[in-house]
């Protein structure tokens, strides 16, 4: 004799494997997509889809040659280059970025042996992409703001900590950690300020302390010969829709553009998109799976009408009938999202590993759980929902097939 | 009748045995036997006789514990051995449960093979 579950397959097994099979097949690729475009998108700044801003930062320095390194006032921009600059169409504004002109490293308080040499630079308060409300100093202040480069922050992560055994930051972690910044003159006086990570930026590779404290400070302890405000980088902003005059110039000077943000930003507009398409079609692709599974509990239940009638009058209860069309449907469905989560878990670690070397991922594991802790969230309400669905629809069929 | 076509008698049987957890077989045993329900070459319901799926009927309602049996014309495809075999039957099972019985049917002679009947 059979075991119930075995009896209840023979009793209603009436055409709904096909669709079963397909919304199966069709959910593991519409989960597998959905888990991939979802974990990169997770990456990615929404904001430059929305972003409105039409400028561009450019930093430019001029061509280092063999005479330069003689002769270094060539790499100096003067006075006459800038407004040159500035008074070209497209161009909003310009400013030099000062650089220091003494020894300074940096270490955190109380581990002054575990220390880094440094360079510190400062530009015009206007053209960093951070809040700058604290962003400033007074000369009785001897705790420094700092806005580190985000780029920085990944090198420590990724390879600065591991190879040392320090833990990995957040850049809200980062903020809370009390640093010292020693600077020294070559004539021997030293200072040792406070600091603390004011914010991190994605627009300039550097540690960035505000102006007037870069000024001073190279007054005080540069040498005399390099006691001048000369630059040898400037910054330019520039109108997206109207840079020809700008790149006309960088090539007739031979200046040297360090970070072409528009090609960086272009692209990552271009894979932001793609992203998004990709993430659009396979909810689609979710959308049209989990139609089949309501479509094939509709056949099941219409076609197996009398049986399931049946099934009640001998005593089965409308749970247990609805219990076995649940476990039907959903058997297929579990082996799938689990099958695609599995792939796309390998899927993602080889991702990552490859491109570990062209993009920081940030908290892969937090975000991979967030990731599963949604889809599961999302199965439980959907197979919650489909329970009552299929109860209500067996009554509603029962009680007309007694009217009939 | 209630009957699966699509399953054998055996499982016919077996889906009212399934919903109690305390079910005797050898009583189901002796019950398919009595009425003959025991063939060499099981075959699906939906290809036994009339009478065939009657007792098969019977046989079900009598399997699983009861207080109160109402039966719709339980003899209504059977011959007369067959319905005095299903009349010992039940009369044995209603004994057996210190059970009711409420049965319609068209035959004045069913009425009287039941030890105890209140005709209406």
């Amino acid at each position: 004799m059979f075991k119930s579950s075995k009896l209840y397959g023979v009793v209603l097994s009436r055409g709904i494997r096909v669709p079963i099979i397909f919304s199966s097949v069709s959910l593991f690729i519409g989960t597998f997509l959905s888990i991939i475009s979802f974990f990169f998108i997770s990456f990615i700044d929404l904001s430059t889809f929305f972003s409105e801003a039409d400028d561009i930062f450019y930093v430019v320095s001029k061509d280092t040659k063999l005479i330069h390194t003689i002769n270094k006032e060539k790499l100096y921009f003067t006075d006459e280059d800038l407004n040159q600059l500035k008074n070209l169409n497209g161009v909003k504004n310009v400013s030099k970025i000062y650089t220091s002109k003494f020894p300074s490293r940096i270490y955190i308080s109380g581990l002054a042996n575990f220390y880094s040499e440094i360079f510190l630079e400062a530009i015009d308060n206007e053209f960093l992409s951070v809040d700058t409300t604290n962003f400033n100093w007074n000369q009785n202040q001897k705790r420094l703001p700092l806005i580190i480069s985000n780029e920085f922050l990944h090198l420590y992560n990724y390879s600065f900590s591991g190879a040392n055994n320090l833990p990995v930051l957040t850049t809200e972690s980062a903020k809370f950690i009390p640093l010292k910044i020693e600077i020294g003159s070559k004539l021997g006086s030293l200072e040792v300020y406070s600091a603390k990570v004011h914010d991190f930026s994605d627009r300039y590779l550097s540690i960035l302390v505000p102006k007037n404290f870069m000024i001073w400070a190279n007054n005080i302890f540069a040498d005399e010969k390099n006691k001048n405000s000369k630059s040898t980088k400037i910054i330019v902003e520039v109108d997206r829709k109207e840079f020809t005059d700008f790149i006309t110039l960088i090539d007739d000077k031979n200046y040297i553009v360090q970070n072409n943000k528009i090609g960086i930003s272009e692209n990552l507009k271009l894979l932001n998109y793609s992203l998004g398409l990709l993430l659009l079609i396979s909810i689609g692709i979710l959308l049209i799976s989990f139609f089949f599974i309501y479509l094939a509990n509709m056949i099941l239940i219409e076609k197996e009408q009398k049986n399931i009638q049946k099934l009640q009058l001998i005593g089965y209860s409308i749970r247990e009938i609805q219990f076995y069309i649940f476990k039907q449907s959903f058997v297929g469905i579990f082996i799938a999202i689990a099958f695609s989560i599995i792939i796309s878990i390998i899927g993602l670690v080889q991702i990552t590993e490859l491109m570990n070397n062209f993009i920081i991922l940030d908290n892969f594991k937090i975000r991979l759980f967030i990731i599963l802790f949604v889809i599961l969230a999302l199965s439980i309400i959907i197979i919650y929902f489909s329970n009552l669905y299929i109860i209500k629809n067996i009554k509603k069929n029962h009680k007309t097939s007694f009217i009939s | 009748m209630q009957i699966f076509g699509n399953l054998d008698i055996d499982d016919n049987i077996q889906i009212v045995a399934n919903l109690y957890s305390d079910i005797d077989y050898s009583k189901i045993h002796y019950i398919k036997n009595f009425l003959n329900l025991a063939p060499q070459n099981p075959r699906k319901a939906k290809n036994l006789s009339l009478g065939e799926r009657q007792r098969l009927a019977i046989c079900r309602s009598l399997i699983r514990p009861f207080s109160t049996l109402i039966l719709d014309e339980p003899f209504s495809h059977l011959d007369k051995e067959n319905t005095e075999k299903a009349t010992l039957l039940i009369n044995e099972v209603l004994k057996e449960n210190n059970a009711n019985v409420i049965f319609t049917s068209h035959s004045k002679s069913n009425w009287q093979i039941l030890n105890k009947s209140l005709l209406v």
